[in-house]
């Protein structure tokens, strides 16, 4: 699982820290593991404007955050909302332990909790 | 239908790596291999392996003496009965209590429940206060918080010192004329930290408080004596002693359980029934309605056979050691902060982070090696919370762990070392037998205890 582009990413993860003039945002927390981050976005005309996340969790949580954050800027909010945990799986490129996937499914899940929200 | 002593281990005395390598055979589970690797199970505290004579036993009652207990008026129903009543005279003797003072229950939270739902009909008049102590588990705080909520009682929490042993000056402080409860862990399943669960019976019951004993990590380690200790109510699991899930024990003082009120009510518990009222039974059917967790018991009592044949003063020496020889290697790990009461002071559980890296990631790593563990919470978040962190990796000793198992620990934590922290200077691992070094391991488990608080 910690192959290293998922290391490199829980080092130096993308899309970290604060959004300025994000219209959206959605706390996210994994009760059974302290995983806890928070998503802001700024969506304009349906469409993903840019994205970032902050917070603190496992690896695989932060690899995720980072991957998925990046995954959907530019991405229409309906394309977004149909994506699921095996787009997630395809962009980490890594085998997950069942136990795991909801370290991995956090952000995708906060992203679309904070875009279902502004209906 | 007791089973057959000779699926019971021999008296064996003192326990060393042998003995436990021994007593390994015991417990079918711990053969299995996956990936071709045999399993290192170090996730005690959350459950036990069930020897085979456990497992015969639960198998035995399905396959021969099925019935249910105390209706019947046929053979198997006396059969299973005879056997269920011999269990709860089994863990009564364990106890150095009599057999209508002790309650079957689910488990410790059930035990805990049954109290905190029950208790208040006999705390003292104008006893305004439950108190805890900040190590304890969410199962000896919730339904306390729910207690204080449904009747007012206030919650006050014995502080933690930064070696996470209680505060006795604080202690003193807060356990006063006011205190109608005074519940607490004996070994906290968290930390390890041991209490001294005798003397804060005692000073309970100088200030007239209701005592209860969280003893769910301590009946599987170490002798327990009600009478000795003094307390008015402990409780504890059976899984986490070698018995079956879903069946634990609550023990209650003869006169205080004559004078709590039913916890659940319906068939068995009862004394005359009416349509419009019913009255109630005495202890324990009292407590003990409809049917019960017949193979669980009888499960329960075959694993205090065997426990009291390994012997209890044996099991908490030698998991001492391992504690002491796993503290000596863990802390010769700069990237490792521990967190503990030093071995003397602990039952066998050793709790730590890795600097920076989440607890889940450092088990997932321990997990391709077949060291099982357990990573997060604990089920103590307030305590997490006054550590500042949220969770840890825990590493929990039973009798049947034995130093390969340690060192198999030690080579995985490397290995997680090597993954996170790639730049930290691998140091190479000790083969064979290593002699522990025990006041080396207590000073340094000491200087590397660092709770935050």
């Amino acid at each position: 699982m910690y192959k290293e582009h998922i290391l490199e990413l829980w080092k130096h993860p993308e899309n970290y820290g604060k959004l300025e003039g994000a219209n959206q945002e959605r706390h996210g927390f994994n009760q059974g593991c302290g995983d806890d981050i928070t998503i802001q976005l700024i969506e304009k005309d349906g469409v993903i404007a840019d994205v970032r996340f902050s917070g603190k969790g496992c690896a695989l949580c932060m690899a995720s955050a980072s991957m998925a954050t990046e995954r959907i800027k530019g991405m229409k909010k309906e394309a977004v909302l149909e994506l699921g945990s095996k787009d997630i799986l395809d962009l980490l490129e890594i085998d997950v332990h069942p136990a795991r996937l909801k370290c991995i499914l956090l952000p995708l899940e906060t992203i679309q909790k904070a875009l279902r929200e502004e209906n | 239908m007791t089973a057959d002593n000779d699926k019971l281990p021999r008296k064996k005395g003192k326990i060393d790596d042998p003995v436990a390598d021994d007593l390994k055979k015991d417990f079918p589970q711990l053969a299995r291999k996956i990936n071709r690797k045999r399993i290192v199970y170090l996730d005690n505290a959350a459950t036990t392996q069930k020897p085979s004579c456990v497992i015969e036993a639960v198998k035995r009652f399905y396959e021969e003496h099925n019935a249910n207990v105390h209706r019947g008026l046929y053979s198997i129903s006396e059969e299973s009965t005879r056997a269920f009543d011999e269990a709860r005279a089994i863990v009564a003797r364990f106890l150095s209590a009599e057999p209508d003072e002790i309650i079957f229950t689910k488990g410790a939270t059930e035990g805990l429940n049954l109290l905190s739902w029950t208790v208040k009909e006999i705390v003292g008049k104008g006893r305004e206060k439950i108190l805890l102590t900040e190590l304890e588990h969410h199962s000896n705080l919730v339904p306390w918080q729910e207690l204080a909520k449904r009747e007012g009682f206030k919650l006050e929490f014995v502080r933690i010192k930064k070696d996470f042993m209680l505060d006795m000056d604080d202690l003193k402080k807060k356990l006063d004329k006011k205190t109608a409860i005074f519940s607490f862990t004996a070994v906290s399943n968290a930390v390890g930290t041991k209490t001294d669960i005798a003397l804060l019976s005692r000073l309970g019951r100088e200030v007239g408080a209701i005592t209860i004993i969280d003893a769910a990590q301590a009946a599987p380690h170490m002798k327990l004596d009600v009478k000795e200790i003094g307390c008015d109510f402990l409780t504890f699991s059976g899984h986490k002693m070698l018995g079956p899930a879903g069946v634990g024990v609550l023990y209650g003082k003869k006169d205080l359980l004559g004078k709590l009120p039913p916890f659940q009510f319906g068939g068995h518990m009862i004394r005359d029934v009416d349509y419009e009222s019913a009255t109630y039974g005495d202890s324990p059917e009292k407590f003990e309605a409809g049917t019960p967790n017949m193979e669980g018991v009888i499960g329960l009592g075959e694993a205090v056979r065997y426990l009291e044949a390994v012997g209890l003063e044996n099991i908490s020496s030698w998991e001492n050691s391992l504690l002491r020889y796993a503290l000596k290697k863990v802390c010769e790990l700069e990237e490792v902060e521990v967190y503990t009461s030093g071995a003397e002071n602990s039952a066998g559980v050793l709790s730590f982070n890795m600097k920076g890296v989440h607890p889940h990631d450092i088990s997932s790593i321990f997990n391709d090696y077949n060291v099982c563990v357990r990573a997060g919470h604990h089920c103590t978040m307030p305590l997490m919370k006054k550590m500042g962190v949220s969770g840890t990796v825990r590493v929990s000793f039973y009798f049947y762990n034995t130093i390969e198992d340690v060192d198999l620990f030690v080579e995985a934590l490397k290995k997680a070392i090597s993954v996170f922290h790639p730049g930290a200077e691998e140091k190479p691992l000790l083969g064979g037998a290593v002699v522990v070094q025990e006041a080396e391991a207590d000073k340094e488990a000491e200087e590397e205890s660092k709770g935050d608080f």
